[in-house]
């Protein structure tokens, strides 16, 4: 029964909150991010998705400035 | 009648550049330069209808360090001055011809590639053949682009790259057409000088002609150019 009593405890402190800190603001890092059209380099937390045909932005060079 | 004779002009057309296309050409893509890599010769087809029995390829200035390999075709001898390889011959040993024309063959050797990136070598290749009745025809495959013989094999020397994006400056002496954009630089996803932008996938210069502030990359590449290019 301490045997059993002793893994219990053991367990309830693994079993802790191991959830990850919030990711942060990007909109704080990048204040035009939805406006500038930049490599993804330049906005490494965007997506690769081209909008309505356009370059996605995983095709513009680094430091691109159209 | 008109239509009969234009698909049979269109099918001959197909049928003469397939067996233009099969002659020794190298197969193994094109080289990158200051790397030992692989080199690879196919050998299309025969001389009308007498199995290849012989291979010997000339090594053209621009590359060292040749190293042979054996292949089920024969194995290699060379010609040296020196420490350097002049010349490899793949010679088919007499109990392996063929009593026809059947076999493809692919012959490699490992160089390095001296020459500069957006050249092209040309490798001096000649052919012989032998029929069954012991008769041997040689095929030289020397002639330059824009000769009317036998084309001599080209390897196309594209500049040293690694997957993603590469910042590539031409030096000081080098040009290249914009016609050859294609040739040296067709494998990448896309070539930037600029806010210009060239690809050989229409999918993507067609995103290009829809991006505002982007142009088609136009005109010839200049010494000192830099380029952004993704492959």
């Amino acid at each position: 029964m301490r045997a059993l009593l002793f893994c219990a405890a053991v367990l309830a402190t693994a079993c802790g909150d191991n959830r990850a800190a919030p990711p942060p603001d990007d909109a704080a890092v990048i204040p035009d991010a939805p406006a500038a059209r930049t490599a993804c380099l330049d906005r490494p937390t965007d997506l690769a998705v081209a909008p309505s045909g356009e370059l996605p932005c995983d095709l513009l060079p680094p430091g691109f400035k159209p | 009648m008109r239509l009969i004779c234009a698909a049979l002009f269109g099918i001959s057309l197909v049928a003469t550049a397939t067996v233009a296309e099969a002659h020794v050409s190298i197969v193994s893509g094109s080289a990158v330069t200051a790397k030992s890599q692989k080199i690879t010769f196919g050998v299309g087809h025969g001389c009308d209808g007498a199995d290849t029995v012989k291979i010997r390829v000339e090594i053209p200035a621009g590359i060292s360090g040749v190293r042979p390999l054996a292949s089920d075709f024969a194995t290699p001898s060379v010609e040296k001055t020196g420490d350097n390889v002049t010349a490899v011959t793949w010679d088919k040993p007499a109990e392996a011809l063929q009593d026809g024309d059947v076999q493809y063959y692919e012959l490699t050797l490992r160089a390095r590639v001296d020459a500069p990136a957006f050249s092209t070598l040309l490798w001096h290749v000649y052919q012989t053949c032998r029929t069954k009745a012991g008769v041997e025809t040689v095929v030289p495959w020397i002639e330059a682009p824009g000769g009317t013989g036998d084309p001599a094999p080209a390897l196309i020397v594209a500049p040293a790259h690694l997957p993603g994006w590469n910042k590539i400056t031409l030096d000081a002496t080098t040009t290249v057409a914009a016609t050859s954009l294609p040739t040296y630089l067709g494998d990448a996803q896309i070539v930037w000088r600029g806010s210009a932008a060239f690809s050989t996938n229409a999918n993507t210069m067609a995103m290009v002609a829809a991006t505002p502030g982007v142009t088609a990359l136009s005109g010839d590449l200049a010494p000192n150019d830099v380029l952004w290019v993704k492959y």
